[in-house]
């Protein structure tokens, strides 16, 4: 089920009703828990096994780990929660990359290829069972005694699927407590839904159609046509991932809890440093946290350790080696920027440009279907070629909109700043958001981050 | 939170008021086809309509075909036109908007552009798609359209509300060639076109093709186009509607040449199967200070192809 579906509102109203008017914590962790297992067996209800397993199983090695607190049982539901992700996600890559690698030299071991599919949100959802489990072992955390609430974490329908990446500690209290009805929160929890459903339907799913025109035929592109392609693209992913993230945060915040904000106008960055402090920030603090500070952080080798991060970024948003590349150049990069000299203060302003035309040269990669499109692609950016198809007007007007508007549009999503403007304000900003909402509703594309 | 939420409410509930009201008018915004069928409706006295792609659009002004014509034929009476042509118009277009045109009492003329974009422009649909009810979302979908603002909801993109605001504002005053927002407030402020000064009607004579040209072979393509086409015209002559086709103008910078030749036997055909004439202009040996663009008449060429249109026009109705 999709949270810009039909569907999801007409049964998030009874489920809000029934949560808010039913004071008693365990009926509203079975009805949340309830509503998630709804929410994700819509789409694929197999999958529901899935998801059940891995919270029982993830539910008694923290139990145990709370006992014995053993390295090695850690280690053990790491790798067991890794195995799942690997196979579902990669299986089919290694073995397509292995029988290639055994043709190259001549053999012919056929290993067989199993058949793809990724039941949703399993990279997220391993990512944030992964961290309770370190997160137990080190201490930080005590592991859950209750299944229901542990369950709830584990698979809380607004940040299922596409995050935000939830730590234990930041919401497993949140659980524990029965919360009271806030209406400054769920005033702005209904806020971040409006606006996060204007951004997906509004501004991502209308850009998608020039972007996937653009990567449809490079070949057919203009210079010029290609790089608003690449725009339309690069916001395109922006507003995809920041809506849905903001639609996760605004639907929580109306049951009460408070998820952490994904995106703080990562197109403003003026380092790549600090575009991955803003850009889907709980997986760059996860990569932080579980990958990067033990391979040694800023330690020793801080270059090889950044690159080896980034490349595995790159390889969990896809099995696939343009995603590999990618992560590998956004590894390559931080490692040389910490290097560079900074730039003269006149020059300052330049940087958001560098870092935003950098960042989108490197989306070629995230979004060509091939090494050999993106490299037709890139062939189209970096060298002349005219066409006589004028760029759609549409476009350039959408983009530049856009481009100017997100950041008034992320203000409005911290720390309730929302709810404390002139209620004129909010009805406009509000009503703006709905009438975009309905003019563009009906295209049903699937969010971006659905995919990894 | 009340406030907002009530706020909302209200202004949503008057949005769906609104919408029941003019219901016609945000169904025509959808669409600048529905938009243009919409403003002839708020015309209730046109005997000369005209047809056709933006190529039409830009290049005749109803009002200077009827100044030349009170001034040339007099005795033909008031002959209120009205330009129902649009970007991206199609031959599926005519043929669907068709009846919504020659049912009016009155009408003595419609004049049909014959080009290529006219015949081989992609249809585009104006209707919400049919939805099949295979999932509950498909359900619920069918079952909001209840909410008038829902089922109206495409008024609401950018493009088509500006196109609902000018139907609003300036829908009865307009006579359809005016697509910059400055021609609609100047129309509606009842300032007229200057005519062509300067009309050299030898200059802006068609090359004329009557119903007894010689047969032609056509390809098949072109023969589909030409049974279709046929067919808008016997549904017009049927009301008692007279019928002609004009080929627009195009600038000597034009490149897709090969457009004319290969129409040429399709206009014979269509003047002698459909008993109506084909006023070819295409090949006129004009000046760039007609043209917009080397496909579009610019507001020179459209005084002056108006005018050239008025005198087929005397010639066909005094006939």
């Amino acid at each position: 089920m999709l949270f810009n579906s039909l569907v999801f509102f007409v049964l998030l109203l009874p489920a809000l009703a029934l949560y808010w008017f039913v004071p008693k914590q365990p009926f509203r962790l079975w009805l949340l828990l309830a509503a998630s297992l709804i929410f994700y067996g819509f789409h694929h209800w197999p999958s529901v096994f899935l998801l059940l397993f891995t919270i029982a199983f993830n539910y008694l090695i923290g139990r145990k780990q709370s006992v014995i607190h053993s390295r090695a049982l850690m280690l053990t539901s790491v790798a067991a929660n890794l195995s799942l992700l690997l196979w579902f996600k990669y299986a089919a890559f290694v073995a397509t990359n292995v029988n290639a690698l055994l043709a190259l030299i001549g053999l012919t071991l056929n290993v067989p290829v199993p058949p793809v599919f990724l039941p949703l949100g399993i990279s997220f959802f391993t990512f944030q069972v992964v961290a309770y489990q370190i997160d137990v072992y080190r201490g930080e955390i005590e592991a859950e005694t209750s299944l229901p609430r542990f369950a709830v974490f584990k698979c809380f329908f607004p940040q299922l699927i596409a995050g935000p990446i939830v730590r234990a500690k930041d919401f497993l209290p949140q659980l524990r407590q029965l919360v009271a009805f806030d209406a400054a929160v769920f005033h702005q929890g209904l806020w971040l839904l409006i606006a996060g459903m204007a951004l997906k339907i509004g501004v991502a799913d209308v850009l998608a159609q020039f972007a996937d025109e653009a990567f449809r035929a490079p070949g057919e592109l203009s210079t010029v046509s290609a790089w608003t392609g690449l725009y339309a693209y690069a916001f395109q992913l922006y507003a995809d991932f920041w809506g849905y993230s903001t639609m996760a945060v605004g639907l929580a915040a109306m049951f009460g809890l408070i998820l952490p904000l994904n995106f703080d106008t990562p197109y403003l960055s003026s380092s790549l440093q600090e575009f991955w402090r803003r850009w889907h920030i709980t997986l760059s603090v996860w990569f932080r946290d579980y990958v990067y500070i033990p391979l040694g952080g800023n330690r020793g080798r801080q270059s090889l350790n950044l690159i080896l991060t980034m490349s595995l970024a790159g390889l969990w948003h896809g099995a696939g080696w343009p995603f590999i590349i990618w992560g590998f150049a956004h590894g390559v990069w931080l490692a040389v920027e910490r290097h560079l000299p900074s730039l003269p203060s006149k020059l300052r302003l330049l940087k958001p440009v560098l870092v935003f035309h950098g960042v989108c040269l490197l989306w070629v990669l995230f979004r060509a279907p091939t090494l050999a499109v993106a490299g037709e692609y890139y062939s189209r950016l970096l060298t002349p070629h005219s066409s006589e198809t004028p760029v759609a007007e549409v476009l350039t007007q959408w983009l530049l909109a856009f481009a100017l508007l997100q950041w008034p549009i992320a203000w409005s999503f911290k720390e309730q700043r929302f709810t404390k403007l002139p209620l004129w304000t909010q009805w406009a900003l509000a009503i703006v958001c709905l009438f975009v909402v309905l003019a563009y509703a009906g295209a049903r594309v699937d969010f971006i981050y659905f995919n990894f | 939170m009340t406030g907002f939420v009530l706020g909302l409410l209200v202004v949503f509930a008057a949005l769906e008021a609104v919408v029941r009201w003019k219901a016609p008018l945000f169904a025509a915004a959808s669409h600048r086809a529905l938009t243009k069928a919409a403003i002839f409706d708020l015309h209730p006295d046109v005997s000369v309509l005209f047809l056709g792609t933006s190529r039409t659009q830009d290049g005749v002004s109803p009002p200077l075909v009827t100044r030349a014509l009170k001034e040339s034929a007099p005795e033909l009476g008031n002959l209120a036109g009205f330009n129902a042509a649009f970007t991206g118009s199609s031959l599926e277009a005519l043929m669907a908007l068709a009846p919504r045109f020659y049912a009016r009492k009155g009408m003595r003329l419609v004049v049909i552009e014959l080009s290529g974009p006219q015949i081989t422009n992609d249809p585009s649909a104006w209707e919400e798609p049919a939805l099949e009810d295979k999932t509950i979302d498909d359900k619920l979908a069918r079952a909001a359209r209840a909410v008038a603002f829902i089922r109206y909801r495409k008024a609401f993109i950018p493009e088509n509300f500006g196109r609902l605001i000018k139907l609003m504002a300036f829908g009865s005053s307009l006579s359809g060639w005016e697509t910059r927002t400055s021609d609609q407030i100047a129309s509606w402020r009842g300032r007229q076109e200057a005519s062509a000064a300067d009309f050299d009607a030898k200059l802006w004579s068609p090359e004329v093709f009557a119903p007894s040209v010689a047969p032609q072979t056509l390809k098949r393509a072109n023969e589909e186009v030409c049974v279709a086409l046929l067919q808008l015209v016997q549904q017009f002559q049927a009301q008692g509607v007279k019928v002609a086709f004009a080929v627009p103008p195009l600038s000597k910078k034009w490149k897709r040449a090969a457009e004319r030749d290969q129409l040429r036997p399709l206009f014979s055909e269509i003047a002698r199967r459909g008993q109506c004439e084909v006023w070819n202009y295409s090949e006129l040996p004009l000046n760039d200070r007609f043209f917009g663009n080397p496909s579009h008449l610019g507001s020179v060429g459209r005084a002056h192809y108006s005018a050239a249109l008025a005198v087929q026009v005397a010639r066909i109705l005094k006939n």
